[in-house]
């Protein structure tokens, strides 16, 4: 019969194991632990070891924060907007879109009003 | 240069501090990200941080305990304010870490996988702030239980029994999250029905 402290060392050990990719057997055997005793939280620290990949911060985060800490003092109007919340960002975004829109627009417009003035003002050439 | 000089210089230099920086980003990133859900607090608290170290570097006193262990402790806390404050223990968005550890899978082995992941993802949630803590500088940094002892303020031996008790506790969760989802299921069907 295996003990509460011999199954710590146990699993202890076999998650080492798993997590360098070796083989769990040899263990089980040593501490006398059936397959079938095991299997269960065997899989799970597998699963556990499946699950979880490193990530990385993105390098603006990175570049940005390690600046901020080291008091470095950074001017521009991208820099002054990437510093904003992604929400602020999306809506300054959006905002210079429809206002690039409505210049674009205007300016259709406008010239639509100069070629029927040009058109109103033409002198005929012979009467 | 060991991390006791490096904080020592950190101290006085804040050059020496982009050095202690560039060497704990990423971990501290990490556990952060595992715990909170999705990248936008993940940066939040990881900045919060390295904010704090800087402030209080000075005070700093070298206790024969890794330097580490201080910043670990200093997540730790800024992650269980931020869940006390926010109260989201309970409701973290878990699809960008899903999606994350899911990239490259064909479709249908990632529907799968999703979802076990999920489940799984969910029940670590649920688990007390010390079990979650435990299993991601495991899994994620895989630390020695001496090392997680000493982010933790614990000794190596109740390292190793409280891992134990949280892959029972583990599996005890998913066991009955997967009990739950089956007997919802004739319900759901009644429902449409």
């Amino acid at each position: 019969m295996t003990s509460d402290v011999q199954w710590q060392n146990y699993l202890n050990e076999a998650t080492d194991a798993i997590l360098t990719g070796d083989d769990v057997n040899g263990i089980r055997s040593r501490y006398g632990i059936s397959h079938k005793d095991d299997t269960e939280l065997i899989g799970l620290i597998e699963k556990l070891n499946g699950s979880f990949e490193a990530v990385q911060p993105t390098t603006q985060f990175s570049a940005r924060l390690k600046d901020e800490l080291m008091g470095v003092e950074r001017t521009g109007v991208v820099w002054r907007i990437r510093r904003l919340p992604a929400r602020v960002q999306w809506a300054a975004i959006v905002a210079a879109i429809l206002g690039g829109v409505l210049i674009v627009i205007q300016w259709f417009i406008g010239a639509g009003n100069r070629i029927r003035s040009k058109d109103h003002t033409r002198i005929p050439e012979e009467v | 240069m060991d991390d006791r000089e490096l904080v020592q210089y950190a101290k006085e230099d804040k050059e020496a501090f982009g050095e202690i920086y560039e060497r704990y980003l990423t971990k501290i990133y990490n556990y952060i990200y595992y715990r909170t859900g999705n990248q936008q607090d993940a940066e939040d608290l990881t900045a919060k941080v390295f904010y704090r170290a800087l402030s209080h570097i000075e005070n700093y006193v070298d206790k024969g305990v890794p330097f580490q262990a201080w910043l670990y402790r200093i997540a730790h806390n800024l992650v269980a304010n931020f869940h006390r404050d926010k109260g989201r223990r309970k409701i973290i968005p878990l699809d960008d870490y899903v999606a994350h550890t899911l990239k490259g899978d064909a479709p249908d082995k990632q529907a799968e996988t999703s979802e076990q992941t999920e489940h799984l993802m969910e029940a670590i949630h649920r688990l007390p702030a010390d079990r979650q803590q435990l299993i991601l500088l495991k899994f994620i940094e895989q630390k020695s239980n001496a090392e997680i002892g000493e982010i933790m303020d614990r000794t190596e031996g109740a390292i190793k029994s409280l891992y134990h008790r949280t892959l029972l506790s583990l599996r005890d969760e998913i066991e009955l999250q997967q009990l739950t989802l089956k007997s919802d299921q004739p319900n759901n069907r009644e429902k449409q029905g």
